[in-house]
């Protein structure tokens, strides 16, 4: 019994070492402050519910990232995005938000546009794969909610992202 | 042949020599009434105590409720109404700092130190526009009224009034005089004027220095090294202005026989250097190249303003605050810098200044 | 004979009238004027009692100040000052005033009246021409006595500049506290001055970018109220807050027109933002703006009939121009780097904006056509220009880089449209998205 928990916790723990972690250029996936629940989730061998936000967090990831003044969504942006669809294919009763954010090295109102911008993207996108819009709600937040601390190209490239919040 | 008849004609004759060449030399005094001074602008006289009309009643009390607003009042729809996320405390501290902004109007009569009309001097035009119509009222405080009429310096009764007489210095001649003050110098000029063809040399005498406080009062203190060099600042060097101190630009020749142009173009450098470094412009005044200042100056034999300068533009002096605001900064100037140090026995190259204070090239 | 002696005199009597070299007059042109400003002396105005008499310290404390941070003036110390209050009362002594350089003088009289009302009187003197420039008197409330130094402040700025003046007005900005990802933001206003300060809102509600209506007591802002970012309006009299318009995405961006009728603002639908006007009377809703760029921080000219706005239709964030109806777009910023937050100076000859390029941000000004551009100030993050409503001056805010536990500073400051006089705002806390009100009414 003890062994079987000890190779889940450590299946678990080769696979959070294999989510790729933040570099320091600006292609960037992956999670960031979820990334220690997560790991602290996985370790105590507790499964998220489906449907919920861990459930989305661990299977989809919590976010997709963008390159500097872009909406445009990357092929690993776009892979993220197809799981997202799954998801929601998987969860059909669950509605979702998608929050535009930018970093701080722009304007206030033209990064409010967007990050209007980046959450239609991934909006039309997933719409494209099928999923009813009317599941699928939009927020522009700006530059105001960065999820990376400090003024580096790290966190900026972070704070570059379009966020997904379960709704219901 | 009757006698009568041998003087009448040679009378005639003389009587009209001596009625010409009594004109000649009133001409030569007096100057025609053509060429005469120009109307000696005065600044714009400013309203005395006027009480500023400025009602703020926030009445709390005939504010509308919300309930009373109509639609066309901009009330949104009941099912739009954002929750009041304004606290209460919040906004009743930031009415209440509205309530004590107010300022009540003030009846005239309250006014008892206002100080009588001046009958000697109309109102001017003010630029006070909301207060033209009590300037009728208001006693402008001119150098006449200050200098030899004594009817309207009223007794002092109370708390700001013109300022008296006694307290003018001496040094400085404001009187709007009629003519230069040392008066035997007209005549001699006039006897030089007529019968000279060639003025005399001006003997050159070795420049004075500058009074120590006019280097004092200019002396830039702790600026940025390029605050005069480039007006208008940009910070990024790459698209700094080039370097914008205009050299002073060589005068025209004054409009005097040919004999004097050079001199004349060497005093007229010689006020230049003097005039400008009195002469402060405002850096971000809107459309400097339309704030040109002509002004006339009178100086004495010292070099000492005679007189009030004059500008000539009068009817803009009056009409527009900006050129006005120009034009006292060039007053200001040569008010300033004065007394003039130039050769004395050229004075009559330099009695009489048209300036020009033109800032355009400096932006 | 006869006739040729008669023509003597007349010869000489021409010759006097045309050359009359006793009138020739000197030519001098001066150019390259100097930019110093204007000494003045600020006297304490005089009160008949003591409490009076600190009203009159501290409006003069006040006008001194306010003069002094235009840059236009230099207050000279007044422990050089030579005549003392008492004279100066029934007139200066101009002498006294000249000795220390000084081109004007201030002097002024306190009374509280029987009636419990102030009234403050000032005169404004020129010590050269020794003559009295301008002479009002005002009569307030006692507690107002602020507001009143700041009128007087107003008038003097204008007697001697030709310009309206600026310090009767108000700042309305983000209060902002806390580390970045937990920044809580509140509405606040104060005086120019920086007194007088209070919140407007508690913080639980994330507002941004507040512009003041140019004729009332309103302001406009975008307020995130039950998760629907949107422009509202609130009237600083009543407290009262409402939605404009009934839009289905996001507003936001929003300003007054000159005539204070409309808000000009845009609106993200589809991922595209627009810009629109609406009319706060009629409720009418007018499209500005239809292509797939971001279109958004539109800003009118003082007469109306032109609007400066951010557009990146071009692949770029970058200023353009049209006409109030939306026609005749055309692109005005070619410099390198990014162009945003264009404001129109309210004396309609400058375009304010914020710049990016290279990982640099500046405030800057550019003529409405385009020339002229001139960069005032830079840092890590300046941003979110806004012109005093005389087109002199400047406010903006400057944002430090922050620290690994997310903690930045970031605070207003004003400047003057030459680049010159820089200066911060003393806020109570971090501030940010400044607007200038117009003079209080």
């Amino acid at each position: 019994m003890r062994l079987t928990f000890l190779s889940i916790a450590l299946s678990a723990l080769v696979v959070a070492g294999c989510e790729t972690t933040p570099d320091s250029t600006a292609d960037q996936e992956g999670v960031v402050s979820s990334e220690e629940e997560i790991v602290a989730i996985q370790q105590q061998g507790v499964q998220a519910v489906p449907g919920s936000q861990e459930d989305l967090d661990i299977l989809v990831g919590p976010r997709v990232f963008f390159d500097f003044d872009s909406s445009a969504l990357r092929s690993d942006a776009q892979a993220t995005v197809q799981n997202l669809g799954a998801w929601l294919e998987a969860n059909p009763t669950k509605r979702i938000r998608i929050e535009g954010n930018t970093d701080e090295r722009g304007t206030r109102e033209y990064n409010l546009a967007l990050g209007d911008r980046r959450a239609e993207a991934v909006r039309s996108y997933l719409m494209a794969l099928g999923v009813n819009g009317n599941r699928l709600t939009t927020i522009s937040f700006g530059k105001e909610r960065p999820i990376r601390l400090g003024s580096t190209p790290e966190a900026w490239a972070m704070n570059r992202n379009a966020t997904f919040v379960v709704l219901n | 042949m009757n006698p009568v008849d041998t003087i009448l004609p040679m009378r005639t004759g003389y009587l009209c020599s001596f009625a010409l060449h009594a004109c000649v030399l009133a001409v030569a005094v007096y100057g025609l009434p053509l060429f005469s001074r120009e109307y000696m602008v005065q600044p714009s006289i400013p309203v005395d105590l006027v009480m500023f009309d400025d009602v703020k009643e926030a009445d709390l009390a005939s504010l509308p409720e919300i309930s009373d607003l109509t639609p066309q009042d901009r009330l949104v729809q009941a099912d739009e109404i954002a929750p009041q996320v304004v606290r209460p405390n919040d906004l009743a501290e930031a009415v209440e700092d509205q309530e004590v902004t107010e300022l009540d109007s003030v009846e005239q009569a309250e006014r008892p130190d206002t100080p009588p009309p001046d009958s000697a001097v109309a109102p001017d035009p003010s630029t006070l526009t909301a207060l033209d119509d009590l300037a009728a009222t208001a006693t402008p405080l001119t150098p006449e009224a200050q200098e030899a009429e004594a009817e309207p310096l009223e007794p002092v009764e109370e708390p700001p009034q013109p300022p008296l007489p006694s307290s003018r210095p001496e040094t400085l001649q404001l009187a709007e005089a009629a003519e230069p003050e040392p008066e035997p110098e007209p005549e001699t000029q006039t006897a030089q004027q007529v019968a000279a063809l060639a003025p005399p040399m001006p003997q050159r005498r070795p420049e004075l220095p500058q009074p120590a406080d006019r280097a004092d009062r200019n002396e830039p203190e702790s600026q940025e090294p390029n605050r005069l060099a480039s007006i208008l600042r940009n910070v990024q060097e790459n698209l700094q202005q080039p370097q914008a101190r205009a050299a002073p630009s060589a005068a025209q020749p004054a409009a005097v026989r040919q004999g004097e142009a050079a001199s004349s173009s060497r005093l007229a450098g010689q006020v230049r250097r003097q005039v400008q470094p009195c002469w402060n412009f405002d850096a971000g005044a809107r459309d400097p190249a339309s704030l040109i200042v002509e002004m006339r100056v009178f100086l004495n034999p010292d070099g000492s303003l005679s007189g009030q300068p004059e500008i000539l533009d009068r009817s803009r002096y009056l009409s527009d605050p900006f050129f006005r605001s120009a034009a006292e900064r060039a007053q200001r100037a040569v008010l300033d810098c004065q007394p003039f140090n130039l050769p004395r026995e050229s004075h009559s190259l330099w009695s009489s200044l048209l300036i020009r204070f033109n800032p355009a090239e400096a932006f | 004979m006869r006739r040729v002696r008669a023509i003597f005199p007349i010869a000489l009597f021409l010759l006097a009238v045309t050359a009359n070299p006793g009138r020739a007059e000197l030519f001098v042109d001066v150019t390259g004027p100097n930019f110093e400003p204007l000494p003045i002396a600020i006297t304490d105005f005089y009160g008949n009692d003591e409490g009076a008499a600190q009203i009159g310290r501290d409006i003069t404390q006040v006008v001194t100040a306010n003069l002094e941070r235009s840059g236009l003036f230099k207050p000279i110390d007044p422990r050089a000052f030579i005549q003392d209050i008492g004279s100066l009362r029934a007139g200066p002594r101009f002498g006294d005033w000249r000795v220390i350089n000084s081109d004007a003088l201030v002097s002024g009289g306190v009374e509280l009246q029987s009636d419990g009302r102030l009234r403050v009187e000032f005169r404004l003197w020129d010590v050269l021409a020794e003559q009295q420039m301008t002479g009002l008197a005002y009569v307030s409330t006692p507690a107002n006595w602020r507001r009143v130094a700041h009128i007087v402040s107003d008038a003097i700025y204008k007697r001697l500049t030709g310009e309206e003046g600026y310090f009767d007005t108000r700042i309305v900005y983000i209060a902002e506290s806390g580390p970045q990802n937990r920044r809580v933001k509140r509405l606040a206003i104060m005086d120019q001055d920086g007194d007088n300060h209070s919140y407007l809102t508690d913080g639980s509600t994330l507002m941004l970018t507040p512009r003041f209506s140019p004729t009332s007591q309103e302001i406009t802002y975008l307020a995130y109220v039950n998760d629907q970012p949107r422009v509202y309006l609130l009237n600083l009299d009543t407290g009262q807050q409402e939605l404009v318009g009934n839009f289905p995405g996001m507003t936001f961006a929003p300003r007054f027109s000159p005539d204070g009728n409309k808000i000009i603002m845009s609106m993200a639908e589809g991922g595209n933002s627009d810009i629109y006007t609406m009319d706060l009377r009629t409720r009418q809703v007018v499209r500005l703006t239809n292509d797939p760029g971001i279109d958004t921080s539109a800003s009118y000219a003082p007469d109306g009939r032109q609007i400066v706005f951010n557009s990146d239709r071009g692949g770029q964030q970058q200023l353009y121009v049209m006409n109030a109806d939306g026609t005749n777009v055309r692109r005005i910023s070619f410099g390198e780097g990014l162009y945003a937050t264009p404001v129109w100076s309210p004396r309609g000859d400058l375009i304010a904006f914020t710049r990016i390029h290279q990982g640099t941000f500046y405030i800057g000004v550019m003529k409405p056509d385009g020339s002229g551009e001139r960069m005032l100030s830079s840092g890590f993050l300046v941003e979110s220009p806004t012109w005093a409503p005389n087109g002199r001056v400047l406010s903006f805010f400057r944002q430090e880089p922050s620290d690994s536990q997310g903690r930045v500073r970031s605070r207003l400051y004003t400047i003057d449209l030459t680049g010159f006089n820089e200066r911060e705002v003393a806020t109570p806390i971090d501030a940010s998205d400044p607007a200038w009100s117009p003079l209080i009414p």
